[in-house]
C-alpha cells in the first residue's frame, strides 16, 4: 500500500490524535453495535458484528494502540474496511471528514508513544498531523 | 474451459469406474454373465474414449488393453478364469490411482507398465491356449468359471446319480461350416443327457471363423466317460474329444464370500428413462443456493420477533396481517430449506457400493468367511457427510473383519457358523442418521484392552483398576492403541479408532459400541442429516447466549448443587449410574452482569463421539433452527467455537464446539 499525495483519505480521531485510512479500503461506516465476545482471541479483537447478515470481526485501536478502552459514545463509529480477503471492522471515537494529504512524511519511530510500524505515512494538514493506518500492520498485528 | 471438461470427464470416470467394479464383482459371482461382460467392454471403451480426448496417455493405454482383452471375453475366444478376474481387478485399482493423479497433482504416481505387460501377456497366453488345440490336449484345456447357478446345477446332476463331465470337442480344421456342426453336437447331447453349459455358445459361432475351434461343455449324462468319448467322436467333423469328471473343488459352493445377491437387475430401459430426467449442477452452485435459504431463515425469525414486539406494542389490524404473511412466509422457507437439502442429498448407497469388493479383497487377504448384509442403502444424507464418513466406516469395517471376525477354524471349534457375518445398516432416527456396522465376531475384551492400555502407558495399571468395562471398551479410542497382535496391512498401526473416533467429532457425531465377548460388537453412529442448517439448543451462560448442537447432546436435567460432587477433585454427577463429569465454561465467557446463584442447575448433557460430559448453563432458551457461518478468516479458529449464527434480534450468537471441551477436559 502506496501513501500518495493524490489519494482521498477518510480521517478519524481516537481521543486527541487523528488518523486515516485510504478511502479505496474502505467499506462502510457504521454506528456502534452490540458485539458478541468471543473467547481466546487477540485482546484487541473485540469480537463479531452482524453485518447485514455477515459476520464481520471487530477490533479496537484504543487497545491496540495502548489505550484505555473508553465506553461507546454518540459519536463512536466502527470503520469497516475490506483488506485481503477479510472484512473487518474497526471501533474509533469518531470520524471527521475525507481528506486529502499536501504531504505526506514517511514515519518516525514512534509516533506519540505509538510504534511507528503501524504507519505507512505522517500525513500533513492545515489542521495538523495525521497518522495513515497500515492496515496489514493493524489488522495482523501479533 | 479445461477445467470444466475435466470435472465432466472425472464426474463421468467415477461413474464407469464405479460400474466397473460392481461387474467384475458380478463377472466373479455369475461366471460368464453376457451383461457383465458387456457392460465392462462398454465401460472400457468408453474410458479410452473420453480419456484420450482429455489427453491422459496412461489411461488410454490401459483401458485399451483391457477393451481388447474384455472384446475377446466378449466374444468367448477367452474364458472368465479367476486370473482374469484378478487381473481386472488389478487394473481397475491402476485406473483409480491415475484418476487421483487427475484429481491431485501430488498423489503418488500410478505405474502402470507392469498392468498394461499383464494383461498383454494374458492376452496372449489366452491366444495361444485357443490356437493351439494340442497344448489342451497335453494341459487340461481352460474352462469357464462356473457360476453359483452353474454349481447349483451340477450340485443337482449330482443328487439325481447322473454324473458330470468336462467334455471338450476340437472341430476338424477342414470344417467350414462349425456353427451349424456345434450346433448339431450339443443337440446331440441334449439328447444323450443334458448340457449345462456350452462354451462358445454355437450362436455366437454363425459368423466367425477360427481355424481351429475347441469346444467346451460341462454335460450330465449316465454314461460313463469312455462311452461318452466314443459317442462325440462319431459325429462328423469331431477331430478330438476328451472327458473329464468335474472334480468337487470347482462346484464348491461360494469360497468367497459374496454381498447378498440382488437378483433383479434393474431394467436397462427405466434405468435410462430416469435418468433422462436428472441433471448435473455443480456443488458450488447447491451450497450458494443453501447460503441463500440460510440468509432467508435468519431474516425469516426476525420478522417474527419484530412481529411479536408489535403485537404487544400495537392494537392495529395490520399488525395481525403482518403475522399471517410471515406465519406463510415461514412455512414457504421451510419448505424451500427442506428442498434445497434434499437436492444435496444422496443416497448413502454411493458409499455402501464400494463395501462389497473391499470386503471381498479383504477376506481373501486375511483368510476369513464372511457374509456382508447391507440394510438401508437408500438412506439420504448430505454428500459433504458422505464423503466424510467414508474414511471411520471403512476402518471400522476393515477392523471388524481383521480383528472382530475369527477364522474359519477358531468359529467352528466355538460352535459358531464358519461364515461369520458383518452387517453394515443405515437408518434415519429423528432427524439424524445412524450407521451401524456389526459383527458376530469375538467381541471386544475389556481385561485384555485393559492389560494392553497398561503396557503401552495410555493409562496407568492403578487406573486400569478403577475403569468400568465400559470405560475400558472406550480406551480403543485412545490415541496410540491397537490390540492386533500382528501389525497387518489391513488395519491396526494403531491408528485406526482414533481416526474414526476424530472423524466423527469433527461431524458433530456420536460413536457407541455394545460388545458381548464372544458373540460380536455393535458400532453405532450418529450424524446430523446435514452440516449446514442444524437444531441448536440456546442456553445463556454469563449472560451469553449460546448455541450447543442438538446432535452433540443426549439429555438435559435439572440438578440441585448438593447433586454435582468431587471425585479426586474434579466435579461429577451420577446419572443412572454413570458417573459423568462436570464442566464449566463460564470462566471463558466472562462479563460484568453476574448471576446470583440458583438452587437449581441445569445441566445439559453432551457428547461428542463416544464420550460424554455434563455442562453447566445459566438458562435454556430453546430450540432452534440456526444457519451455521463462520467466524471469518481473520478470527480462524477459536478453540472451542463451531462458528456462530445470527439470531432472531439480529445478534450473533456463538455455536460450541463441544468435541473440544473433551480435549480441554482431558489437559485439566
Amino acid at each position: 500500500m502506496q501513501a500518495t499525495e493524490k489519494d482521498q483519505y477518510v480521517e478519524f480521531g481516537i481521543e486527541a490524535e487523528q488518523y486515516a485510512i485510504r478511502i479505496h479500503d474502505i467499506h462502510e461506516i457504521i454506528k456502534m453495535q452490540e458485539i458478541t465476545q468471543i473467547p481466546s482471541v487477540k485482546p484487541y479483537v473485540k469480537g463479531v458484528i452482524n453485518l447485514r447478515g455477515k459476520i464481520v470481526p471487530v477490533l479496537s485501536l484504543r487497545k491496540l494502540f495502548g489505550m484505555e478502552e473508553a465506553p461507546a459514545e454518540k459519536s463512536t463509529r466502527i470503520v469497516v474496511v475490506n483488506h485481503l480477503e477479510d472484512t473487518v471492522g474497526i471501533i474509533v471515537d469518531r470520524v471527521n471528514k475525507v481528506a486529502t494529504f499536501s504531504d505526506i512524511q514517511p514515519p518516525p519511530d514512534r509516533v506519540g508513544g505509538i510504534d511507528g510500524n503501524f504507519f505507512v505515512g505522517i500525513g500533513l494538514t492545515a489542521g495538523g498531523l495525521v497518522g495513515i493506518l497500515r492496515l496489514d500492520e493493524v489488522l495482523l498485528h501479533e | 474451459m479445461l477445467n470444466e471438461y475435466k470435472e465432466v470427464f472425472l464426474e463421468e470416470l467415477e461413474e464407469q469406474l464405479q460400474l466397473m467394479d460392481e461387474f467384475i464383482l458380478k463377472l466373479e459371482r455369475e461366471g460368464g454373465s453376457d451383461d457383465a461382460v458387456q457392460s465392462l467392454f462398454r465401460a472400457a471403451h468408453t474410458l479410452k474414449g473420453s480419456s484420450a480426448a482429455m489427453g491422459y496417455e496412461e489411461m488410454k493405454q490401459l483401458t485399451h488393453r483391457m477393451e481388447h482383452l474384455l472384446d475377446r471375453v466378449r466374444a468367448k475366444k477367452t474364458a472368465v478364469t479367476p486370473e482374469l478376474i484378478d487381473l481386472l481387478f488389478r487394473s481397475l485399482d491402476n485406473l483409480k490411482l491415475l484418476k487421483n493423479g487427475i484429481v491431485d497433482s501430488d498423489a503418488p504416481r500410478a505405474d502402470i507398465s507392469d498392468n498394461v505387460k499383464a494383461l498383454e501377456a494374458f492376452e496372449r497366453r489366452a491366444e495361444e491356449a485357443a490356437t493351439s488345440a494340442a497344448a489342451e490336449r497335453d494341459a487340461g484345456w481352460t474352462r469357464p468359471v462356473l457360476s453359483l447357478s452353474d454349481r447349483l446345477k451340477v450340485k443337482e446332476q449330482k443328487e439325481k446319480g447322473h454324473r458330470v463331465y468336462w467334455l471338450s470337442v476340437g472341430i476338424a480344421p477342414e470344417c467350414v461350416i462349425q456353427g451349424a456342426r456345434a450346433y448339431v453336437i450339443q443337440t446331440m447331447l441334449s439328447e444323450w443327457g443334458e448340457v449345462l453349459l456350452a462354451s462358445p455358445e454355437y450362436e455366437s459361432l454363425e459368423e466367425g471363423y477360427t481355424e481351429s475351434l475347441t469346444l467346451t461343455y460341462l454335460y450330465a449324462g449316465t454314461q460313463e466317460a469312455d462311452e461318452i468319448r466314443e459317442k462325440v467322436q462319431g459325429l462328423a467333423d469331431v477331430a478330438d474329444v476328451k472327458a473329464e469328471p468335474v472334480d468337487t473343488a470347482e462346484t464348491e459352493m461360494a469360497a468367497v464370500p459374496q454381498a447378498a445377491d440382488k437378483p433383479t437387475m434393474e431394467d436397462p430401459q427405466s434405468a435410462a428413462k430416469s435418468k433422462s430426467q436428472t441433471i448435473r449442477v455443480s456443488v458450488d452452485r447447491l451450497d450458494h443456493l443453501m447460503n441463500l435459504v440460510g440468509e432467508l431463515v435468519i431474516d425469516q425469525t426476525r420478522i417474527q420477533q419484530v412481529e411479536r414486539t408489535q403485537r404487544r406494542r400495537f392494537q392495529d389490524p395490520s399488525v395481525s396481517e403482518l403475522g399471517h404473511i410471515s406465519d406463510h412466509l415461514s412455512r414457504i422457507i421451510g419448505d424451500l430449506q427442506e428442498s434445497v437439502m434434499k437436492a444435496r442429498m444422496l443416497p448413502i448407497e454411493q458409499l455402501f457400493n464400494r463395501f462389497p469388493r473391499m470386503i471381498r479383497d479383504l477376506s481373501r487377504e486375511l483368510g476369513k468367511e464372511l457374509e456382508l448384509t447391507m440394510e438401508g442403502q437408500d438412506t439420504e444424507l448430505d454428500r459433504t457427510l458422505i464423503e466424510e464418513i467414508a474414511d471411520p466406516l471403512i476402518h471400522l469395517i476393515r477392523n471388524a473383519v481383521d480383528h472382530g471376525l475369527e477364522s474359519p477354524g477358531i468359529r467352528e471349534q466355538r460352535g459358531k457358523p464358519r461364515k461369520g457375518s458383518l452387517a453394515i445398516r443405515a437408518a434415519h432416527e429423528d432427524n439424524q442418521v445412524v450407521i451401524y456396522v456389526e459383527d458376530d465376531g469375538a467381541g471386544i475384551d475389556p481385561v485384555k484392552i485393559k492389560a494392553s492400555a497398561a503396557d503401552k502407558g495410555i493409562i496407568s495399571a492403578e487406573e486400569a483398576e478403577t475403569l468400568s468395562d465400559r470405560e475400558a471398551i472406550h480406551l480403543i479410542f485412545r490415541p496410540g492403541f491397537s490390540t492386533a497382535q500382528r501389525v497387518s496391512d489391513v488395519s491396526g498401526r494403531g491408528v485406526g479408532m482414533d481416526i474414526v473416533r476424530s472423524h466423527i467429532e469433527k461431524l458433530n457425531g456420536l460413536i457407541d459400541i455394545e460388545t458381548r465377548l464372544g458373540e460380536g460388537t455393535s458400532f453405532k453412529i450418529k450424524l446430523p442429516l446435514t452440516l449446514a442448517i442444524i437444531v441448536g439448543l440456546l442456553v445463556k451462560v454469563n449472560g451469553q447466549t449460546l448455541i450447543i448442537p442438538m446432535s452433540n447432546i443426549a439429555e438435559i436435567v435439572r440438578v440441585t448443587r448438593g447433586d454435582i460432587q468431587n471425585m479426586q477433585g474434579q466435579p461429577v454427577v451420577m446419572i443412572r449410574h454413570q458417573v459423568i463429569p462436570v464442566v464449566s465454561i463460564h470462566d471463558r465467557f466472562r462479563s460484568e452482569n453476574r448471576r446470583e446463584e440458583k438452587s437449581q442447575i441445569p445441566l445439559v448433557i453432551v457428547g461428542s463421539a463416544e464420550k460424554r460430559l455434563a455442562l453447566v448453563v445459566d438458562d435454556l432458551i430453546g430450540n432452534q433452527e440456526i444457519v451455521i457461518k463462520s467466524l471469518g478468516a481473520y478470527i480462524g479458529k477459536v478453540e472451542g467455537i463451531a462458528g456462530a449464527t445470527i439470531l432472531g434480534d439480529g445478534s450473533v450468537a456463538l455455536i460450541l464446539e463441544i468435541a473440544s471441551l473433551f480435549h480441554r477436559n482431558v489437559g485439566q
